[in-house]
């Protein structure tokens, strides 16, 4: 019986020796890291959600106006995606682009970037800012745009 | 977890309750594992929402613009440049170029007398291009600004056939380096949004600001239904008229001096 336990016992041992040398073996994405020290949403959570996520924020904002500058998909671009070493920013069909390091690894094509910048806009922001005077300093004096915005023609 | 969108978010999974209340559990575990870091975002992320919120689009407001045609100059285009800029589309002069915004020269055959007007979306209170949209792409928001929901759109062009202003553009070929608050993408319709990503900031639309800045500050941009708003003023002091008025569509787009 002892001999038998000790079989056993070798076996998972065994077993257990191979676990990390198997896991070692399977290549898994490299995710480029991020700018900023946390995440919107907890990220075990935006793992598995961001899609969700994303689409609610997109049908907030296309259909009622509502707009966050960090909860956006320019948000996630601004944190998530760096100049190479080279000075150029990876290509969104890259897998070293944020977003396509895990989608590429899946084997999931995704369409959001024929359309959406895969580019921080904090550079493009800045040069737009340069370019224009806001209206109003503040939100809330944005609620008074009803009674004064433009001049008398 | 008072936020309502991140709850509808959490909600959307077909998920069993035995799971649910797994998950559920998991997500107190990381609470605790690391309280500073998920409370923080999440404060913040409920104090952004409700500031949205209130930003979100009103059906108390319709947007409107009235061009004063009597000001507005042949020889000037800044208008449809700073909308070209901020929106990051090009007309190089080829037939199926974008054109968000246009500068149109109108004369009086029987007169002579000739206007230079820019023509945009005239954002229709009965906007043609969403009663003909197959898929609803091509929708109305609370605050009357008509925009194309790209997300939804199958560039059946339908829209443009229907609009009886020429408002909107197909994107025939692919494209780059859009601006971040305007995605655009091939195979869908475009046209002007009232610049809506500006409008929702509480700011005004690129081409009313142009006009204003480098223009003969010819166009004036406001709420139609306050009626102590500037431009509400303005369209009780003077005639003005809309496009194709026999139309009835209503046009949140006034000129004056046509």
């Amino acid at each position: 019986m002892a001999a038998f336990r000790q079989i056993i016992l070798a076996m998972l041992l065994a077993l257990l020796a191979t676990v990390p040398a198997v896991a070692g073996d399977v290549p898994t994405p490299v995710i480029p890291a991020a700018k900023g020290t946390h995440c919107v949403r907890p990220v075990a959570w935006m793992r598995k959600n961001h899609m969700r996520l994303l689409m609610q924020l997109r049908d907030a904002a296309v259909h009622e106006g509502i707009r966050s500058r960090q909860e956006s998909l320019p948000g996630c671009m601004n944190c998530h995606v760096s100049k190479q070493a080279d000075g150029t920013y990876p290509a969104a069909t890259s897998p070293k682009f944020f977003c396509n390091a895990c989608h590429a690894y899946a084997g999931v094509s995704i369409d959001c970037f024929s359309c959406h910048t895969n580019r921080p806009a904090a550079d493009s922001a800045k040069a737009a800012e340069a370019g224009r005077a806001p209206l109003f300093a503040s939100r809330a004096a944005a609620a008074s745009l009803t009674r004064d915005a433009g001049g008398a023609p | 977890m008072s936020d309502p969108r991140q709850a509808r978010v959490r909600d959307e999974g077909g998920v069993d309750q035995g799971r649910r209340r797994f998950l559920g559990a998991a997500a107190v575990a990381t609470m605790v594992l690391a309280p500073g870091v998920s409370l923080v975002t999440y404060a913040k992320a409920e104090d952004e929402a409700a500031a949205g919120a209130k930003a979100g689009a009103s059906a108390n407001k319709r947007w409107g613009l009235l061009i004063d045609t009597t000001k507005c100059k042949p020889s000037c285009n800044a208008c449809v440049t700073a909308c070209s800029a901020v929106n990051g589309w090009k007309d190089e002069g080829r037939p199926t170029d974008p054109q968000w915004i246009r500068k149109v020269e109108v004369t009086d055959p029987k007169t002579g007398l000739s206007h230079s007007v820019p023509v945009m979306c005239q954002h229709c209170a009965e906007p043609p291009c969403v009663e003909v949209c197959p898929t609803g792409a091509s929708f109305q928001r609370a605050d009357g600004i008509v925009l194309v929901d790209r997300h939804i759109c199958i560039g059946c062009r339908y829209c443009m056939m229907a609009c009886p202003y020429k408002a909107r553009s197909f994107v025939h070929e692919t494209l780059t380096d859009q601006k971040p608050d305007v995605p655009r993408g091939k195979g869908t319709v475009e046209g002007c949004t009232l610049c809506v990503p500006r409008v929702d900031a509480g700011e005004q639309p690129a081409c009313v600001e142009a006009c204003a800045r480098e223009g003969a500050g010819a166009m004036m941009f406001g709420d139609l239904n306050d009626k102590t708003s500037a431009i509400s003023r303005a369209l009780a002091s003077y005639p003005s008229v809309q496009l194709r008025a026999d139309l009835t569509l209503d046009p949140g787009v006034h000129y004056r001096g046509l």
